[in-house]
């Protein structure tokens, strides 16, 4: 049974410019590292995460950069979840799918790698303004080295693709 | 912040980049090579052997270096990607589409 409360939280606001998307990456390798992912995990979360940071800014403010962006993370012993709340233009869902890899062309390949490395990806356009991504990432073994996390369940890949 | 050196081996012009490539970086990389690809049968190595991290933003500004260098008769490289880069040129099956050599000791 998957916890429902995180052991830690981490809130973040960032200015919807690109300038900043490695502020957002320093912060997911270190909090990956921090609940010791694989390494080979670290780079494609970030990756993942930043990709749907980008795709915020293109289509959600429509590379409007004066506007923020909100990551919640929540750091849990056997997952990663990463919310990203944006206030612009609702997602729709059903325009979303990535491109087939054998039509080669600039562009399409960040739903690819958001769908391809997280285990759980979830639309919300629920709330009154904007949307809600969250994006969830299972340890595949060891456990969280956060202060106070005990020992580590194991996620073991879980892949529960939702979107 | 991204820098970008620009040198001569065995008939190609190489690009060797430094930093990471996202949507703030990848403009300037674009930009360099725009100019570039205009030239006939121009012959382009881009050496990524100092970034750490590419996106997709990245990796579309190659495709489309590549489209517009191979209208022209033109051809482009990479060379020396780390292993995280390298895997995400794989999982979009890009390895493929391009020339990758280890190195730019290795364009002919």
């Amino acid at each position: 049974m998957p916890e429902k409360k995180p052991q830690h939280t981490i809130d973040l606001t960032v200015p919807s410019h690109p300038q900043f998307l490695c502020v957002t990456r320093a912060v997911i390798f270190q909090v990956c590292h921090c609940m010791r992912f694989p390494e080979k995990f670290v780079n494609c979360i970030a990756l993942a995460v930043e990709e749907a940071f980008t795709n915020i800014i293109k289509y959600s403010y429509g590379n409007d950069y004066k506007k923020k962006v909100v990551l919640v993370l929540n750091l849990y012993k056997d997952r990663l979840e990463i919310v990203l709340k944006d206030f612009g233009k609702k997602v729709d869902v059903k325009m979303i799918k990535p491109r087939a890899l054998e039509d080669v062309r600039p562009g399409g390949l960040g739903v690819y790698f958001i769908k391809k490395f997280m285990d759980e990806v979830t639309y919300d356009v629920s709330p009154e303004v904007g949307t809600e991504l969250r994006l969830v990432k299972y340890l595949e073994k060891g456990g969280c080295a956060c202060p106070g996390a005990g020992k580590a369940g194991a996620g073991g890949g879980k892949k529960k693709e939702r979107s | 912040m991204i820098k970008i050196d620009v040198s001569e081996k065995n008939g190609w012009a190489v690009l060797a980049v430094d930093g990471q490539i996202d949507l703030h970086t990848s403009p300037d990389i674009r930009k360099e090579l725009a100019g570039r690809a205009k030239a006939k049968k121009a012959r382009i190595a881009i050496d990524l052997t100092r970034v750490s991290y590419i996106d997709s933003s990245g990796l579309a500004t190659f495709i489309e270096a590549m489209q517009k260098l191979k209208k022209g008769g033109g051809e482009i490289a990479l060379c020396g990607l780390s292993e995280s880069v390298r895997h995400v040129f794989e999982v979009a099956r890009l390895d493929s589409i391009f020339a990758i050599h280890a190195s730019s000791d290795d364009l002919k």
